[in-house]
């Protein structure tokens, strides 16, 4: 028994041991302390600046990030790694303990000590903050709170990643080995596990799209992604938003306390100086090592070439295998020759990997060829290619198109994935026929129970043309695919009208862009797909729209809009939006040309690609006459997404013309249609 | 007391201590000795509580040792490379065994340094092996503990310090019922200290004695027979070991003088003697009656 009246001065004896960490620690936050007084110094001699925005930009200086956040990970980590690094050394482990301290006082007295000095840092590094804000004249409630957020964020953060870097001290018996642990438990299923599945589904799923699937699961098994997960913010940081990650840090503190206190009382002293303090749990953890590491290395090295030669797999998984076997005996031995022992476990870890990735490879699940039963689709969402996906859809919920129009879209669906292994194969191979015909369209499948299904299709323009036909005139695919139908408008912070050959920022009234909006969507709604073939649009509306929680870049001390913060989209004017055209003229004064016939172009560049290859031809055309007979279906291109919004741009060979102006002679990108565009291919031979 | 009971403790595939049963009595100093690798140093780290048993215990005065504080205030263990804190003086020592010794004894700490010449505010680092072990003898005896584990303690002191210390060691078994064990394959050092000896084998005990029955029960013995002596020696005495250079028979048995004499007066030899054995004989011979011969060595 170790009386109460003795832990104070074993602390302090504790303490005075490691002196030279404690100072270090002490010095890593003296320097963050520097870095924030200059950054409060340039806030305030910023020129320009009023006083709310100088407020605003130093009280963020008060929310947690992860740049202070990798500060205390790696004070954490030292602090771990020479609290216990005793316990790897046979003369040390000797001395303490025979000394008369239970082992559980002894962990606790390493534990609380760290803590003790990291808290007594982090309190302190706060007060200087709120003093030197003070001094600054910038202090607020807002700051003191979030100061103290901070603080308790900081806190939780250095528990969960010093009890990680315990645990793999006392899992070890070197302190190499430690760190290497460290680095293994820190990475190992946010970034070894976390992203097998997605890499391996989009290296053999020809329709997978789930890109940006999170595995979160993973992110709570690491002490560095639950910093990251407790930090991150895009627009403020608010204790309300985090409260998963808070929770999740401190049942992480706690069961890491109980584990490493458990493994610290039952580890062999006699292990000190070896690798590995466990030997029992060797081959585990090196089975779960060898069987992602072959699986990348052979992805990796199934990446570096540009072939898709399959066999490449196979060597790197072999490779990466079996040298990432040998070098973890190597480690465990700390002896070379441990590189090619314990065959029987290499072949059981690759045939494991080869599984996994035969499991890919093969499609056993039948992942490319699912398509769910009619029944039980509630409805379905189709992502059109450059027009609308998730990520820069800023209108309200999309609900995917039913009834009817489904069940349409749904027996050419059919089609498509009957097709898709085909096309996905003259993708592959680049220089065949029809390559440069294929678009990728995204179908989600939402279920009645509530669950949807994504997949990614390449389809053909027969297919395409089918599909978009069924779907294109339908409320529902217009609302899923044009935000501007449900947004909330007080968004948009700016709307640009480009036409032949000029683009212009509008000026107006809320209630001006409110009738332009409104006058625009009732033409567009009328747009029927056989239109929207055949017509070439002459211009468009960009809109340029707030994204809900834009980032305000806070993270330097510097007030500046993040170029996240803020999305343009486009919609196209057709000759038929008469009334757009109108309100656009008279009531916002905008000189809008509905052609190029109307201006002087004197020379066009053009340039092919040739169907089936990657080679590219240019030529020029000066002939007037020629230029003339064509400028009609020409349509001003400057800022105009064609990339499958409008079907009936030709895509298949860049125009740019030199057109004389008020201004003199400009170079401008046009567009035309299909038939336009092989007469001008045409023009060449 | 001193109780190791039915201990064995392996390192992944080398059984270190076998199933090892000992009892050492207090006021004591007994001399764990054994071969290189016999696992003396393991079962004084067992004894210390620094390394866990696989099987069995280690009681002191009745007491588990094992991660228990109450029984290991009562010994101090003193390995063969004692661990210093970098930087640390011999006063910064004391300060920190101090703390966990609650009897340690600073006036006398500090009187043994001056004797031994050691420097109270000099960095341990720079110390040589020799001072070093010096210290950490001189700590270990102002721990005011009742045992004293010491792991090949006297290696690197000089004739003059080994004897010193030696005068020091039996002073304070005296003084204060200290109880020594010290492990060690130097017998010579051993052989007039030791009150009772334990001899290791390859992880196992090969015998637990007072040192002076152990002499008084093994001899060596010198004999020449007539010519025509047809008895077999090996059926009357218990022979460790037996030589023979001509007529003359050189032998180490395990019999007591007066049972050798009594024998001897049988057997009518044309002449006999009877010598004392060394620690270092009966070591010789014991673990060669086991297979740890010298003659595998040199052959």
């Amino acid at each position: 028994m170790t009386s109460k009246i003795l832990l104070p001065s074993l602390r302090r004896e504790n303490l005075k041991h490691r002196l030279g960490i404690v100072l270090a620690v002490f010095g890593l936050f003296f320097l963050y302390m520097l870095s924030f007084a200059i950054n409060v110094q340039n806030i305030c001699s910023l020129e320009g600046e009023s006083f709310k925005e100088s407020l605003e930009s130093i009280t963020a200086l008060s929310e947690p990030g992860m740049e202070v956040g990798m500060l205390v990970i790696l004070c954490s980590v030292l602090l771990a790694a020479t609290g216990f690094r005793y316990l790897h050394s046979k003369t040390e482990i000797d001395f303490y303990h025979s000394l008369p301290v239970r082992r559980r006082v002894r962990f606790y007295l390493i534990l609380t000590n760290d803590a003790g000095v990291f808290f007594i840092v982090i309190a302190a590094v706060s007060l200087l903050k709120c003093a030197i804000v003070s001094a600054a004249g910038y202090f607020s409630v807002t700051f003191a709170v979030n100061t103290l957020w901070s603080a308790v964020c900081y806190g939780v953060v250095f528990l969960v990643s010093y009890l990680t870097m315990a645990l793999a001290m006392i899992m070890t018996g070197n302190t190499f080995t430690g760190v290497l642990g460290y680095l293994v438990f820190a990475s190992y299923f946010p970034l070894m596990i976390g992203n097998m599945y997605p890499y391996l589904a989009q290296s053999f799923f020809k329709t997978y799209c789930d890109y940006e699937a999170e595995s979160r699961v993973f992110s709570y098994l690491s002490p560095v992604s639950l910093a990251s997960g407790l930090f991150e913010e895009e627009a403020g940081w608010v204790w309300k938003n985090h409260t998963d990650y808070l929770a999740a840090n401190i049942i992480c503190i706690v069961l890491l306390t109980v584990l490493d206190l458990w493994l610290f009382q039952r580890r062999a002293s006699e292990k000190a100086g070896k690798a590995m303090a466990f030997p029992k749990a060797n081959p585990v953890i090196r089975i779960l090592l060898v069987i992602p590491s072959a699986i990348y290395s052979g992805m990796f090295l199934y990446g570096v070439s540009y072939t898709s030669f399959k066999p490449w797999i196979v060597t790197g998984m072999l490779i990466g295998g079996v040298l990432t076997h040998g070098i973890i005996e190597c480690i465990y031995r700390f002896d070379i020759r441990g590189l090619w022992s314990y065959k029987r476990q290499l072949l059981a870890s690759m045939a494991a990997s080869f599984l996994i990735v035969g499991f890919f490879w093969f499609d056993v699940s039948g992942f490319d060829k699912f398509l769910p039963k009619e029944e039980n689709l509630s409805s379905i969402l189709i992502d059109n290619p450059g027009v609308a996906d998730d990520s820069t859809f800023w209108g309200k919920e999309r609900t995917g198109i039913t009834g009817d129009t489904m069940k349409a879209a749904y027996s050419v669906i059919e089609k498509i994935v009957a097709q898709n292994d085909e096309n996905a194969e003259i993708s592959n191979n680049r220089s065949a026929k029809g390559s440069t015909e294929l678009s990728s369209y995204i179908i989600r499948y939402r279920m009645k129970d509530g669950s949807e299904k994504k997949r990614k299709y390449l389809l053909n323009e027969e297919h395409a043309d089918e599909l978009m036909g069924q779907v294109f005139d339908s409320e529902e695919y217009q609302r899923d695919t044009y935000s501007l139908y449900s947004a909330d408008w007080s968004n948009v912070t700016q709307v640009e009208v480009c036409c032949p050959v000029m683009c212009e920022n509008l000026d107006f009234t809320k209630e001006q862009r409110a009738e332009l909006f409104r006058t625009y969507l009732e033409e567009h709604a009328k747009l029927d797909y056989e239109t929207a073939k055949a017509i070439l649009p002459f211009g468009q509306l960009m809109v340029t729209y707030r994204r809900a929680g834009g980032a305000l870049n806070t993270q330097r001390g510097m007030l500046m809009k993040s170029y996240e913060a803020e999305g343009t989209d486009c919609y196209y004017l057709y000759p038929s939006f008469k009334k757009t055209i109108r309100y656009l003229k008279e009531e916002l004064g905008v000189e809008v040309n509905t052609s190029m016939k109307d201006f002087e172009i004197t020379q066009l560049e053009v340039t092919t690609y040739e169907d089936g290859s990657d080679g590219l031809s240019s030529f020029t055309i000066k002939d007037r006459k020629f230029i003339d007979s064509v400028k009609s279906k020409l349509v001003y291109g400057d800022y105009l997404w064609t990339a499958g919004a409008a079907a009936a741009i030709d895509s298949s060979c860049d125009i740019s013309g030199a057109v004389k102006t008020e201004g003199g002679e400009e170079s401008v990108i046009l567009c035309t249609d299909r038939e336009t565009a092989e007469k001008i291919k045409k023009y060449k031979k | 007391m001193i109780e190791v009971k039915n201990i064995t403790k392996s390192f992944e595939n080398i059984e270190a201590v076998r199933e090892t049963d000992l009892t050492i009595c207090a006021q004591n100093i007994f001399g764990l000795l054994g071969t290189n690798g016999a696992g003396k140093s393991t079962l004084l780290r067992i004894m210390a509580g620094i390394l866990r048993p696989d099987r069995g215990e280690v009681l002191l005065d009745g007491e588990r040792v094992w991660d228990n504080p109450a029984a290991k205030k009562k010994y101090f263990y003193i390995s063969d490379d004692q661990f210093f804190f970098p930087n640390a003086t011999a006063k910064d020592m004391a300060s920190f065994y101090g703390k966990h010794y609650v009897k340690f004894d600073y006036a006398r700490f500090e009187e043994m340094l001056g004797r031994f010449g050691l420097e109270r505010e000099r960095k341990i680092q720079t110390f040589s092996k020799g001072m070093k072990k010096q210290l950490s003898i001189l700590i270990g005896l102002c721990a005011n503990v009742q045992y004293l584990f010491c792991d090949e303690t006297f290696d690197g002191l000089d004739p003059v310090m080994r004897q010193g210390i030696k005068g020091i060691l039996a002073k304070e078994m005296e003084e204060r019922e200290l109880t020594l064990v010290i492990a060690s394959h130097n017998l010579r050092e051993l052989e007039d200290i030791c009150d009772h000896i334990g001899l290791l084998h390859r992880g196992g005990v090969l015998l637990s004695k007072d040192l002076s029955d152990l002499k008084c029960s093994m001899h060596k013995v010198q004999c020449v027979f007539e010519p025509d002596f047809g008895t077999s020696l090996s059926e009357v005495f218990q022979i460790l070991q037996m030589k023979q250079t001509g007529r003359l028979v050189s032998m180490i048995v395990r019999e007591n003088e007066e049972e050798i004499r009594r024998k001897m007066e049988e057997l009518s030899p044309v002449y006999y003697e009877t010598l004392p054995l060394s620690l270092e004989e009966i070591f010789i011979s014991e673990t060669e009656v086991v297979g740890y011969d010298i003659k595998n060595l040199i052959a």
